[in-house]
């Protein structure tokens, strides 16, 4: 089908290209040198107010060849995690030369944030997005000794015969705890996950308990309720209705409406290099179609009750309120251990807040290992 | 005559403040962040240990000195309006950013600063939002415009001759009205018109495609600097605006 007739976007540029230009405007804007630009520090603190930085917006916008969503700088604060968000990401390997036994199947999903280390394994689960990029700041507070894993969703699986279901957090759970086991076949587990990522790894510690597994500790970073109704607007209402008007579509039409419409909410899109236009637009299908199925799924879960102990870290800039902390009381039969850090939903991981946040972390890690060892 | 304590700030409006009327009033303070020199120390002792986090990671010194001088000054307000020490209250922010106070919450406040010009504003029962911007002439106006404002609010624009002055008129407006009802730029700029004279914002209906006006909010363009421009937006019809200058001396004597 010839596209001549489609606007069909430029190829995007890597993260480190989007970090240089980052980095080269705001110390522009900002008045001192390119050097002294902290990549993992928030945008409001270098002292940019909001016009200047939807101006920022824009000429971002101008350079990519793209719209950008005006609540981005906002969405992902620093120059890092906005460079990532907007180059291509790619997704971080299981390292072939860590010193751990080789699982028995080739795994998807698991992937070793940082292999590095003497303390247990530290296992994370993916947001909504199905990536694991919001853990990349706390890996490096929480540092060389304390191995840090997480499940993503690989998008080159999801079409696949043997892809993920992403429709039930119980399957999506259940495939996560075999891949686990095959990597490590007994627990205790420390598992954890921020925003969805902590409902997943809720349904794994469960799963896991039901197997006789130990779970030494269950952490849940500023995670909602399950099934608590909200006021927010469903984000996978309107994609489910995008897709359903994308598939009567001819090809060109698609990259326009995709451009027109989709971009904005699709965060993480994996891109490879000379990739096509086409193949492009059909990775961005495929990713919000990630989203969205991972929205609806978690709207239709409900949480069991739950024999263990759950530790809930909630950001004080509250996302989850004490209404979520409620509920999880509620299915805690071991009880809730209950932590605040600073920030708000989504600057919590992000610097400079996420060292609070790793600080606990490692302080519950290091309880839960003194307390699980015999 | 009060003698000022050191430890009260503002102490010596604080008589006249259990006077002041806060059914009908809104108040708002106004000051140059960079005036407040020796004050300084003091104003961070009174932040809250998140507070000392984010001053200590600013990239620039102005901007950290800025800071303490913006939330130090807000806490001192908020207490001398309370009648607590500002030290001792507890900020606490909503998802979308807007700061509040959960054990007072029938006090209102928002706050704005443009490089070192600040005002803050405090109401009861009442929400508000304020913005203060210092002229710039570096922005690109027009990719601004295409971002920031709907169809109504742009050929408001067009039909003004002074189009820089006009830019940052309608802006602080509509940011203290995106300000007040918290949901700042999460809130569909397309969709909201602040460019009507009576003062009432204006939202489109998805479903009807018209505007509709929302008759509990009122905005307010406001003269505070002369490099500036600022805008007050707040619930209710029937409010008045009384200022107050925050002065650095009446924090007490600069600590040695």
């Amino acid at each position: 089908m010839p596209l001549e007739d489609s606007p069909y976007p430029s190829p995007a540029p890597s993260p480190q290209a989007v970090q240089e230009w980052l980095v080269t405007n705001l110390a522009a804007t900002v008045g001192v040198a390119p050097a002294q630009i902290d990549v993992r520090l928030a945008l409001t603190q270098m002292g940019i107010e909001s016009l200047m930085l939807f101006s920022l917006a824009g000429d971002l916008a101008s350079w990519l060849g793209r719209d950008i969503e005006t609540t981005l700088l906002w969405e992902y604060p620093t120059v890092e995690a906005l460079a990532a968000h907007l180059g291509h990401n790619d997704a971080i390997r299981l390292d072939p030369q860590a010193n751990k036994p080789q699982p028995r199947s080739k795994p998807a999903s698991l992937v070793a944030i940082q292999p590095l280390g003497t303390h247990p394994p530290f296992f994370v689960v993916h947001e909504v997005s199905g990536t694991v990029w919001c853990y990349a700041a706390m890996a490096r507070h929480l540092g060389e000794d304390q191995p840090f894993y997480g499940f993503q969703v690989p998008l080159s699986e999801v079409e696949s015969e043997s892809a993920p279901d992403l429709d039930s957090l119980i399957a999506l759970a259940a495939t996560y705890v075999a891949e686990l086991r095959a990597h490590q076949p007994r627990g205790p587990y420390f598992l954890g996950g921020f925003s969805l990522g902590g409902v997943i790894a809720f349904e794994m510690a469960r799963q896991l308990r039901e197997q006789e597994q130990e779970i030494a500790l269950l952490a849940l970073i500023d995670t909602y309720f399950p099934g608590l109704a909200r006021s927010t607007p469903s984000l996978s209402r309107k994609i489910r209705i995008h897709a359903r008007n994308l598939r009567g579509l001819e090809s060109a039409q698609r990259l326009h409406y995709l451009q027109a419409r989709l971009q904005k909410r699709v965060p993480n899109v994996p891109q490879a290099q000379g990739e096509t236009p086409e193949a492009r637009a059909r990775r961005l299908l495929l990713q919000s179609q990630v989203s969205a199925r991972l929205e609806a799924a978690f709207r239709t879960y409900r949480a069991p009750p739950y024999a263990g102990r759950i530790t809930l870290l909630r950001a004080q800039g509250q996302f989850s309120s004490a209404d979520d902390s409620r509920r999880w009381r509620g299915v805690a039969l071991g009880g809730v251990q209950h932590h605040f850090v600073p920030g708000s939903h989504g600057l919590v991981v992000a610097e400079p807040y996420v060292r609070h946040l790793a600080a606990r972390l490692k302080q519950c890690l290091h309880q839960a290992r003194t307390a699980s060892s015999p | 005559m009060l003698a000022p304590s050191p430890h009260c700030v503002l102490a010596l409006n604080r008589h006249k403040s259990q006077n002041w009327n806060w059914e009908e009033t809104i108040h708002l303070w106004a000051a140059d962040l960079d005036l407040a020199g020796a004050h300084l120390p003091r104003l961070y002792e009174s932040l809250c240990p998140q507070e000392r986090e984010r001053a200590r990671n600013f990239l620039q010194e102005r901007d950290r000195r800025r800071f303490i001088a913006a939330r130090g000054l807000l806490r001192a307000i908020l207490g001398s309006c309370i009648g607590v020490r500002g030290a001792q209250i507890s900020i606490e922010a909503h998802p979308t950013g807007k700061p509040f106070l959960p054990q007072h919450r029938s006090w209102r406040f928002n706050v704005s600063h443009s490089q070192n010009f600040a005002l803050w504003a405090v109401a009861r029962e009442r929400e508000v939002g304020v913005d203060i911007e210092r002229l710039r002439l570096n922005l690109n106006l027009d990719a601004l415009t295409n971002r920031l404002f709907s169809a109504p609010e742009k050929a408001w624009l067009r039909s003004k001759t002074s189009t820089h002055a006009a830019f940052f008129r309608l802006w602080t407006l509509k940011e203290a009205y995106l300000k007040a009802d918290g949901r700042g730029i999460f809130l569909p700029l397309q969709e909201i018109d602040v460019s009507s004279e009576t003062g009432r914002p204006a939202h489109r209906d998805a479903r009807s495609d018209r505007w509709r006006f929302l008759e509990q909010w009122r905005l307010q363009s406001l003269s505070v600097f002369p490099e500036c421009v600022a805008a007050v937006a707040a619930e209710g019809q029937n409010w008045k605006l009384e200022f107050h200058r925050a002065a650095f001396h009446d924090i007490g004597p600069p600590i040695e």
